[in-house]
């Protein structure tokens, strides 16, 4: 199987087949890191497209001797940040489809106490809303992490940072996601007690 | 450990990236505090739903076209364009650099565009058709005529009076500033630079190129090169600077030969009104074509006649007299390059045109010091 980096490399001397295969090797990961920022599936749609058309102009500026995924994940999330910062306003994923699918899912799959699993589901609608109200940095950060599975030194690269940078922000991403769950928890004259530790 | 050790590597214990070792130290704190089991299990789940993979939509089967699709459309919007595929970025600075050219512009038109339409107007006079342009000096000649009163007589008296005034010595630095204009006035008629003085037929434009020496003299421009290599019987008499050309006067001290240099800078900032191309080209002089008759009847200047008046101005007296004795003027335009500049070099002088052939191979340019 032929490397992204020879893929990128044959792509920048033209060879649009490579770059064909190239988005179809990143077409989900990139889309995933849009759509979990963004939430909007349009919208990240026309994002992915723009990320991609975006990586054949830049093509001469990736270091062969580099990975390619995360120089591409890289301008998956910087023009994600963007695209949040032009909007201004925070943006609400539509986790219904979603939330709903994971429920049945986990349902099924557990056949536990039903009330313990819907609190577990209800804190992880809390949590996915407060990952909307992070800042545009550690709503990165948490994705790359969580979502994406990648590591510190990873994250480190595709962000352009150093490691210890990485785990400073994933300490705060992670306390300023359980300070805005614990509010929320706490808004519904809850005592911020999680299924998890009764 | 204590507990501000385990909040440090809380979420690292969390998402079991630590070694053996730290996690065995946390362990052990946890066993005998509560609140850090608390926070560890409230932690532990939070990260057990991050890890756990939302449910993202899948892109239509058609994306990947799509992307090579757009690609394809920016490659020939960039390739008929010839603007880089960074469009934004493009676009950004071509707005940017508009508004300055613009600027740009309007400074250049507000410094340089009255000149330019003076001197077109001058060029359109000069370009004219001989009769006109004698009626030009006859108006000229009119609007002077305390000028011209004084020296058609002096061209009445003959040619003899003034060959004497100018042999005197005491009169050569006079002769030295007079002469370039007169041969030179024909070069530069060519060229249409500022010394085409002929065209002040009316007050308006006599103003207006007045205002134009002034402007030239008030900001005289350093001319970038001057020539070198004559040979060493040759002294310089005069130089003029006008805006993009230089003319210099060579006389020999035991002679009354004179050549003409005039330097200048290619692409020409006015039109050329005569044709040249490149390497040597040799011409008779056109303009006075009375004079080559009269030159070689032997006439001389001697008629008081307006026609003789109007050539006079052009050609002072004392020169159309020398003239006598001189061969038919001669002139050699070529092309020279100095420091990567252009210049279009039109050497004039009543020399034998194999003299004036000889003497130009071996002219040179050099920097002005």
């Amino acid at each position: 199987m032929i490397s992204d980096e020879s893929l990128a490399f044959q792509s920048l001397g033209g060879d649009i087949s490579a770059f064909e295969e190239l988005v179809n090797r990143y077409k989900k990961p990139v889309f995933s890191i849009v759509y979990r920022m963004i939430g909007h599936y349009q919208e990240a749609e026309d994002i992915t497209q723009d990320v991609f058309v975006n990586v054949y102009q830049k093509l001469y500026q990736f270091d062969s001797n580099k990975k390619f995924a995360p120089w591409i994940y890289r301008i998956a999330t910087n023009a994600s940040i963007s695209a949040l910062r032009k909007k201004k306003k925070i943006v609400t994923l539509d986790f219904d489809e979603a939330y709903g699918k994971a429920y049945e899912d986990y349902y099924t799959a557990h056949s536990g106490d039903p009330q313990l699993m819907f609190e577990r589901e209800e804190l992880k609608h809390f949590i996915y809303e407060a990952i909307n109200e992070l800042p545009e940095s550690y709503r990165a950060v948490v994705i790359l992490r969580y979502q994406m599975d990648l590591n510190n030194q990873e994250i480190a690269e595709v962000l352009g940072v150093s490691k210890e940078n990485i785990e400073v922000k994933v300490h705060r991403a992670r306390k300023a996601l359980r300070k805005i769950v614990e509010k929320r928890w706490n808004e519904r004259g809850l005592e911020y007690e999680l299924p998890a530790s009764r | 450990m204590n507990c501000r050790q385990v909040d440090k590597y809380l979420y690292d214990y969390c998402d079991d990236i630590l070694n053996p070792e730290q996690r065995a130290q946390i362990e052990e704190h946890l066993l005998n505090c509560p609140i850090c089991r608390r926070i560890v299990d409230e932690s532990l789940l939070e990260s057990s739903i991050l890890h756990e993979q939302w449910e993202i939509p899948a892109l239509p089967d058609d994306f990947t076209d799509r992307v090579i699709n757009q690609i394809a459309c920016t490659a020939i919007q960039a390739n008929s364009s010839t603007i880089y595929p960074h469009s934004q970025n493009h676009k950004k600075w071509s707005r940017r650099f508009i508004s300055l050219a613009a600027m740009g512009a309007i400074l250049l038109i507000m410094l340089y565009g009255p000149a330019l339409l003076k001197n077109s107007g001058l060029i359109q006079i000069a370009d004219q058709e001989p009769a006109s342009l004698k009626t030009t000096r006859e108006s000229i000649m009119a609007g002077k005529a305390d000028q011209e009163s004084l020296k058609a007589p002096a061209g009445a008296a003959g040619s003899e009076e003034i060959k004497q005034e100018t042999a005197n010595g005491a009169n050569r630095q006079k002769d030295q500033e007079e002469s370039p204009s007169s041969p030179a006035g024909e070069i530069k008629e060519s060229y249409g630079t500022h010394s085409v003085t002929i065209s002040n037929n009316d007050n308006s434009q006599a103003q207006d190129l007045n205002l134009m020496k002034a402007e030239t003299a008030a900001t005289p421009e350093a001319f970038p090169v001057q020539p070198v290599n004559l040979p060493a019987s040759y002294v310089l008499l005069n130089k003029v600077d006008t805006a993009g050309s230089s003319t210099y006067t060579f006389g020999r001290s035991q002679s009354e030969e004179q050549i003409i240099i005039n330097i200048a800078q290619l692409p020409l900032r006015q039109p050329v009104t005569s044709t040249y191309s490149r390497g040597y080209y040799i011409r008779e002089e056109a303009a006075p074509a009375a004079d080559k008759s009269e030159i070689q009847s032997g006439k001389g200047v001697t008629s008081p006649s307006e026609e003789q008046g109007t050539k006079d101005l052009g050609a002072q007296p004392q020169e159309q007299a020398k003239s006598k004795a001189l061969p038919t003027t001669n002139t050699i335009s070529y092309e020279l390059e100095f420091n990567n500049q252009k210049f279009l070099l039109t050497i004039s002088a009543k020399l034998p045109a194999e003299e004036l052939s000889m003497i130009s191979r071996d002219l040179q340019l050099s920097a002005t010091k």
